[in-house]
Order: structure tokens, then C-alpha cells, then sequence
């Protein structure tokens, strides 16, 4: 509908005008409904440098409805599923039409500093993280490698 | 002006919502179209998450006023304030911060003697040339205390030169004595007229719609509402109930408006909105052009 394409546009024009740091997202060529984004691992978190791409499906009933986002390049956190799902409070029940885009992009980068384990969508994950931080620190590592091949 | 504006759509001015600001318990701001259809989905504030229901929404009708105005006289002020750039010979063409405002009275940076309408940017203490106008400083339209909307075009009437000010009978400010008739005339309405014109509630207002519990109804008693309200009745149960809630969102948020559209325009509008979603034309082609290379100029365009 046109009220939600216009907010979509303006989402857009947020984002490029004001760009938080380390994020950035633009919507795909053909659809304004789908879009593609870029999280930069934050500074002194294992996830640095790593450069994390993620697609982000709005529906019609978006600002509303929250949009479905998730990891495109391949991701080891005790918050995101196998399949690049996230669990993200805000991106299921705690949603509000208030959010925009560079809130949501902003609120992953910040969970992958700040990882909830005792909510876990990958238990190894989260268990590593816990109990053995090096080798939680070593696995992530290994996904930032990835992320430049990807 | 942001702080005004809906947190929802961000927008001030758009015909179809933001005239319309609504104030709730927890005064946080929305459109009243943005919020009515907020509440559908969940009864809470979006930006507090207080709970919330329809009836503690409160049309905040001086927010309105002051938002109307402001669209109005906005791009007259914006044309006024380039004009009076253009005309400084010796001044930015940019309009000059504040920032450099204070730089340039600390380096004492003598300024060019510029002519008539840049005194109402520079102060005049930075024109050393021109001792006289700190002992007269003389108070431009623009200072007087409430200045209206139309009083703010008087610059070009203060020269830098030596003028005689006389102080208002009505309002004490220093005017300079040529302006001081219009000043006066302006200052005594502003003193009559001093209570607000209430808005003449002459038009019957119109009721806002209920809320029905429309997922129990049966495919009937929705037509029956859909006729009621002079929807069509084309369809099945999930779409007429989509159809009636959408009518009841656009109705009640226009009940909020001063100026509310009649029930035809709001029942063309839900028709157009069906045509396109089942068609796929228009809005979506025009905005499917956009991607990530598109001129800012044009997503400027699409957007508005």
C-alpha cells in the first residue's frame, strides 16, 4: 500500500542520510518489500571485522508487523538459528511501530556484542559461550573468515 | 518542528493523516491514522509501551493549529530568507551558523559596511563603522514580542544609518519611528484580538464508528455492515472483514480531523487501495524503479 511504501522510502532516506556506524542496507533492485544489509562485527567483540550480510522481508503490514530478518553469510551466536533466523525480542514481541530500519540493523549489531545465552537459538553456541569463551571465541573467529569468502 | 511530527510515519503534513495529532495519557505523539491502525494490532503506546485504547486518544487540536500554520507560512519564510542572503554582497551565500556567528565576533574580523537587509543577521555590535546603532539598538519586526505571521518582512525598512526609535505605548519595544504606525496598528489588534477565536463548532461532529467483534459475525451480518457503511459487499468472510476494519481505521481517523473527507471519498479511496493490491499496477511499478543507485533526487519524488 502506498502509506507503507512511503515509510519504506523513508526508512531508506534515514538510513542514508544518517547512517549509524557499522550498518548499512538498501532495498533490492526489483522489490522495495525485500532488502539487503550489511552488519560490521563491532569493535572488541569477537565478531570484528567480520563483515555480516542479512535480508530483510517487510510484509504489507509493516511498520505494524515487524519484518523478517535474517543472517544471509553464515553466523555462530547463541542468538541466531542454523537457518540465519534471530531471536530478537524486538523483532517478535516486542516489536512497536516506532522502529526503523537503522533501529532494528543497529539492536542485531548490538546482540552480537551482547549475546543472550539463556534464551538460545544455537545451544552449542551458547553453551561454548558459557563454559568455554576461547572456543566460542575460535568458532566466531572461523565465521568472520567466512564472511569475507561469502 | 520533528518533535512534532509522528514517531510512526515521522511526517507532518500529509493530507490523508498527520493534520491530525493525537495526544494520549502518556503524551507521546502520533498521527491519528498511524496510531488508530497501531492499536488494531496491539493496545499499547508504540513508544512506551503503556497500555491503550481507543478512547484515550485525544485530538490535541493547538498542535494541529500551530503545525497548519507552519506548513503555510513555510516556504514564504524559506523564499524570504534566500532572498534576503542573495542581497548581502559581502555575506555567505550559505546561510552562516551560529557557530560562525560567534567566531567571527571573537576575531573582531571587520565586516564590509553591508547594506539595509543584512542588519537582521549581524549584530551590530561587528560593524565598527557604525557607533550610533549600539546606542539606538533598534528592534526589527522580527523581535517584537509574538511577531505574526506577515510581520516578519520589515528589514529592509531599519537602515544601519542613525534612526530615531520611539517606544510602543503598547508594548514598550523600541520601534524605529517611520515603522511605528504600522507597528502600532499591528500591537492594538494583537491587544483586542487577544482571545483566541474558539473554533466555531457549527459542523455536527461526526462519531467515531465502534469497534465490532468482527471475526465472530457471519458472512451475512458483515454484509449487512458493508452495506451500512456503503462498502461493497463483494467477497469472502476474510476480505470483508479486512474491508471493514480498513473502513473504520480511515473513518475514525478523518472523525479527528477538522476538516473530516466525506464517506465517499474514504469508500473510493478502500477501492483503489483493493485495486491495486489485487492488480499489482501503479504504486508498486512506481516504486519497484528505485534501487540502491536511484538519484536522492528522485526517491525525493517518489517518496512525497
Amino acid at each position: 500500500m502506498e502509506s507503507q511504501n512511503r515509510r519504506l522510502m523513508r526508512d531508506f532516506k534515514r538510513l542514508q542520510e544518517d547512517p549509524p556506524t557499522g550498518v548499512s542496507g538498501a532495498p533490492t533492485d526489483n522489490n522495495i518489500m525485500i532488502w539487503n544489509a550489511v552488519i560490521f562485527g563491532p569493535h572488541d567483540t569477537p565478531f570484528e571485522d567480520g563483515t555480516f550480510k542479512l535480508t530483510v522481508e517487510f510484509t504489507e503490514e509493516y511498520p505494524n508487523k515487524p519484518p523478517t530478518v535474517r543472517f544471509a553469510s553464515k553466523m555462530f551466536h547463541p542468538n541466531v538459528y542454523a537457518d540465519g533466523g534471530i531471536c530478537l525480542d524486538i523483532l517478535q514481541n516486542r516489536w512497536s511501530p516506532t522502529y526503523d530500519v537503522s533501529a532494528i540493523l543497529t539492536s542485531i549489531q548490538s546482540l552480537l556484542s551482547d549475546p543472550n545465552p539463556n534464551s538460545p537459538a544455537n545451544s552449542m553456541a551458547a553453551q561454548l559461550y558459557k563454559e568455554n569463551r576461547r572456543e566460542y571465541e575460535k568458532r566466531v573467529k572461523a565465521c568472520v573468515e567466512q564472511s569475507f569468502i561469502d | 518542528m520533528r518533535k512534532a511530527s509522528c514517531r510512526i510515519c515521522s511526517e507532518l503534513g500529509n493530507p490523508m493523516r498527520v493534520r491530525e495529532t493525537l495526544r494520549k495519557s502518556c503524551s507521546h505523539l502520533f498521527c491519528s491514522y498511524c496510531i488508530r491502525q497501531s492499536i488494531q494490532y496491539r493496545n499499547q503506546c508504540p513508544a512506551c509501551f503503556a497500555e491503550l485504547y481507543d478512547n484515550q486518544l485525544r485530538p490535541e487540536r493547538t498542535l494541529d493549529e500551530v503545525i497548519r500554520i507552519f506548513t503555510s507560512v513555510k516556504k514564504k519564510l524559506l523564499k524570504r530568507l534566500q532572498i534576503s542572503y542573495a542581497a548581502c554582497p559581502g555575506d555567505d551565500p550559505i546561510a552562516p551558523s551560529d557557530e560562525q556567528e560567534h567566531r567571527k565576533e571573537h576575531n573582531q574580523v571587520p565586516v564590509p559596511q553591508s547594506p539595509a537587509p543584512v542588519l537582521l543577521f549581524n549584530s551590530p555590535r561587528k560593524s565598527p563603522a557604525t557607533p550610533q546603532v549600539v546606542k539606538h539598538r533598534t528592534v526589527p519586526f522580527m523581535f517584537s514580542p509574538k511577531p505574526s505571521p506577515g510581520s516578519s518582512q520589515k528589514p529592509e525598512n531599519v537602515t544601519t544609518g542613525s534612526i530615531k526609535t520611539l517606544p510602543c505605548p503598547v508594548c514598550n519595544v523600541a520601534i524605529p519611528e517611520r515603522n511605528i504606525n504600522l507597528h502600532l496598528d499591528e500591537c492594538l489588534a494583537r491587544a483586542n484580538g487577544a482571545p483566541p477565536k474558539s473554533q466555531p463548532m457549527n459542523k455536527p461532529s461526526r462519531k467515531p464508528l465502534p469497534k465490532l467483534v468482527l471475526s465472530l459475525m457471519k458472512e451475512k451480518e458483515l454484509k449487512q455492515y458493508c452495506k451500512e457503511y456503503g462498502l461493497s459487499t463483494v467477497g469472502e468472510k476474510k476480505a470483508l472483514i479486512s474491508r471493514i476494519q480498513r473502513y473504520t481505521v480511515l473513518y475514525n481517523s478523518e472523525c479527528d480531523s477538522l476538516n473530516p473527507r466525506s464517506k465517499q471519498e474514504i469508500i473510493r479511496q478502500i477501492e483503489k487501495e483493493e485495486f491495486n493490491v489485487t492488480s499489482n499496477t501503479s504504486v508498486k511499478t512506481l516504486f519497484s524503479q528505485v534501487t540502491r543507485k536511484t538519484d536522492p533526487k528522485i526517491i525525493e519524488e517518489v517518496s512525497t
